[in-house]
């Protein structure tokens, strides 16, 4: 039988207003928001894909109340490992919705130029770590950075997030290891699909436990169960309790690329929508009503018609910046390769010519 | 002070951990034990456990945590045993380490220095004598290094862990309890990129890194009373690579052997060939010529029939020097 995820959300608002008593009425409002922004911004990236705008997309409708429980359960100097699945704590951390769409698109605002997948987000300035390709390299790294945390004395830490499939990985134990010798200040937050946490009693949750990682089992449907998880997980890290791995049951897992007969779609309409879920949780609180959601609605297509919409008309990514960011400086192979291409200060570029006459004898 | 390898890297290394508190170690057995060669030993007794970080043989592990701490803001310097190891480490170097710059437009780098230990000469067999550059050579985002002396090694270490950039630093593990060097107290650097003449000579020009260069200065000593005087040149750095020395020096001797301890096909060599035929052609008097090991792994006996050594190199600069 499998262990019995928390939940918070659905059961008395007197329990969740006493185990949450730091959220305000503006934070649960917060939330909601982020979350249907999420929702919102996700769909259409969706769209984009099935109008064949974009090649490949990573859908997260019904994985907001894992990235933005999580994310604001944090705080503004901790660090976060993301995937890209993790739309609503971009946004919670920062990110703008131009930024997004610049890098969605991949023009020449996104700072990394479009070389990235869509949804392979960098936020420096949210400590939101590039998201790469591979599946759980990141949890080593997230590890190391926990540990570099503790040799600087800095009072933060690290929350990676990750699918459940990380667990088939050597990186998740190498990732485990690490954190649990060196007591890391890391909160380690698993996406686990309710079906196969169902089939599986074990699975990720056994194996962190293996490894000595104190670990929970949360409804991850659940925003505020979610938030409390971390909030609890961070707060050892910082006693010195070391890492902490959250398994949190999902009740969908969005197929990738916006399949337009998946849950990506539109998500979960189903009761376990954490965004449904969350507003009737809110309703019963007496802080969401119709108007409201209608404003946002609004609101929300209209940034996001308008950000997308600038973002399209953005230049595309310079050819030069192909020779960019591989070394701190562009080096002699490099810049030669970029010469006989003709990007750039290049006699090519410049005057259309053939540039040989200058070497010529 | 007269080093060798093993003792000058431990003297820069020490160096590098006192001149910056950002700087730290990680490896299997680099802490009490001293490192499998010793190159770190005595570290952990001086600057403690926060600073000299012994982790389980992991490579991912090893790489993948140094990787974090660098993006951190960290300088770590992480030793994996033997080069020949360092295979499990290969996603986090390929996939991560070397394209974080790029992927993030500058927002994440990766400062980290990887030493490995490599090379044969030592009856290492097929995992304890590999010489992997190529690999990383040909993985854009990640610096290659191959110090080919005790002296060179402490300059091009300090650089390494200066850089920006990620460095793949390969130590010639046959050099370690090799001949002393003097290496200077003072702090000098060796300029990443770089080549350097390790002997003046004008009828061939020989190219070696790392391991190589002993065996090729012994050959062209030889071949210089026969007659034939190499200019041989250390690369030192094999990306960025100096291509403007290595042309120059074949514009003056109009020959080039390019010694490899790595099998031959697909090699460092193949590269370097392969400039020189786009940018040296016009000079060329003969083919450009490779010295390799064969296209086997290491054995453990027989290890003198696989690898090259200076007779290999000198009858092959005699075939150039006489096409």
């Amino acid at each position: 039988m499998a262990e019995e995820a928390r939940s918070l959300i659905s059961g008395d608002v007197r329990e969740a207003e006493e185990v949450l008593p730091d959220l305000t009425d503006g934070d649960l409002r917060t939330l909601y928001e982020a979350m249907i922004l999420a929702r919102a911004v996700d769909s259409r990236c969706s769209g984009l894909h099935e109008e064949g705008r974009i090649g490949f997309y990573v859908p997260s409708a019904g994985l907001e109340a894992v990235s933005a429980g999580s994310a604001h359960a944090v705080a503004e100097d901790d660090w976060l490992f993301p995937s890209h699945r993790d739309v609503a704590a971009f946004l919670l951390r920062g990110g703008s919705l131009r930024a997004l769409f610049d890098q969605v698109v991949g023009n020449g605002d996104d700072p990394a130029f479009g070389r990235q997948l869509p949804g392979h987000h960098t936020l420096a300035d949210g400590r939101f770590v590039s998201v790469g390709g591979p599946v759980a390299t990141r949890l080593v790294q997230a590890a190391g950075c926990a540990m570099a945390m503790r040799l600087r004395n800095h009072r933060r830490v690290v929350l990676a997030s990750f699918g459940a499939a990380a667990a088939a990985r050597s990186d998740f134990h190498d990732g485990l290891s690490l954190a649990v010798r060196r007591r890391a200040p890391l909160v380690l937050l698993c996406r686990s699909p309710v079906a196969s946490v169902a089939e599986q009693p074990g699975g990720p949750l056994t194996l962190a436990r293996a490894h000595g990682v104190s670990a929970s089992r949360v409804d991850g449907d659940d925003i505020l169960a979610v938030y409390a998880a971390v909030v609890q997980a961070r707060s050892r890290a910082l006693d010195g309790g070391g890492p902490t791995f959250i398994d949190a049951c999902v009740a969908a897992v969005p197929a990738r690329s916006g399949d337009p007969g998946s849950a990506a779609s539109g998500g979960p309409d189903s009761d376990a929508d954490p965004v449904v879920r969350y507003r009737r949780h809110l309703e019963r609180r007496g802080l969401w009503n119709a108007a409201w959601q209608e404003e946002l609605d609004a609101r929300h297509r209209a940034r996001i018609r308008e950000a997308l919409a600038a973002a399209s008309a953005a230049p595309p990514p310079p050819p030069a910046s192909v020779f960019e960011d591989v070394l701190e400086e562009r080096h002699g192979a490099l810049e030669e390769q970029r010469r006989v291409l003709g990007h750039e200060g290049s006699p090519l570029a410049a005057d259309g010519d053939s540039g040989e006459e200058e070497d010529a004898g | 002070m007269e080093l060798d390898l093993q003792r000058a890297l431990n003297f820069g290394l020490r160096g590098e951990l006192e001149r910056d508190p950002d700087v730290v170690l990680l490896g299997e057995d680099i802490g009490a034990l001293g490192g499998v060669f010793g190159v770190t030993r005595g570290l952990l007794e001086e600057f403690g456990v926060d600073r000299v970080i012994d982790l389980p043989p992991s490579e991912g592990g090893i790489v993948g945590g140094a990787t974090g701490m660098a993006l951190y803001g960290l300088r770590p310097v992480a030793e994996v045993q033997f080069a020949d190891f360092v295979y499990p480490a290969f996603d986090q170097l390929v996939s991560e380490v070397a394209k974080m710059r790029y992927r993030s437009g500058g927002q994440y780098v990766c400062p980290l220095t990887l030493r490995l230990p490599y090379g044969g000469g030592v009856g290492g067999g097929p995992y304890h004598s590999q010489s992997p550059e190529a690999y990383f050579a040909h993985t854009p985002g990640l610096v290659v290094v191959a110090p080919s002396s005790p002296r060179q090694a402490v300059g091009l270490l300090r650089s390494a862990v200066r850089s920006n950039d990620p460095v793949v630093f390969l130590e010639p593990k046959r050099l370690y309890r090799g001949p002393a060097e003097d290496v200077p107290g003072e702090d000098f650097t060796v300029t990443l990129g770089r080549a350097r003449r390790a002997r003046e000579g004008s009828d061939v020009s020989v190219f070696a890194w790392g391991g190589m260069v002993g065996a090729t200065l012994r050959a062209a000593a030889d071949l210089a009373g026969a007659g034939i005087e190499a200019d041989v040149i250390d690369l030192r750095t094999l990306v960025p690579l100096d291509i403007e020395a290595a042309v120059e020096s074949v514009a003056r001797t109009g020959r080039a052997v390019v010694v490899q301890e790595a099998p031959r096909s697909c090699g460092y060599a193949a590269e370097l060939a392969a400039l020189l035929a786009e940018k040296a052609v016009l000079y060329l008097e003969a083919p450009v010529t490779r010295v390799t090991a064969t296209d086997s792994p290491c054995p453990r006996r027989l290890e003198e029939v696989h690898l090259p050594d200076e007779h290999r190199i000198a009858a092959t600069i005699e075939e150039v020097v006489d096409f």
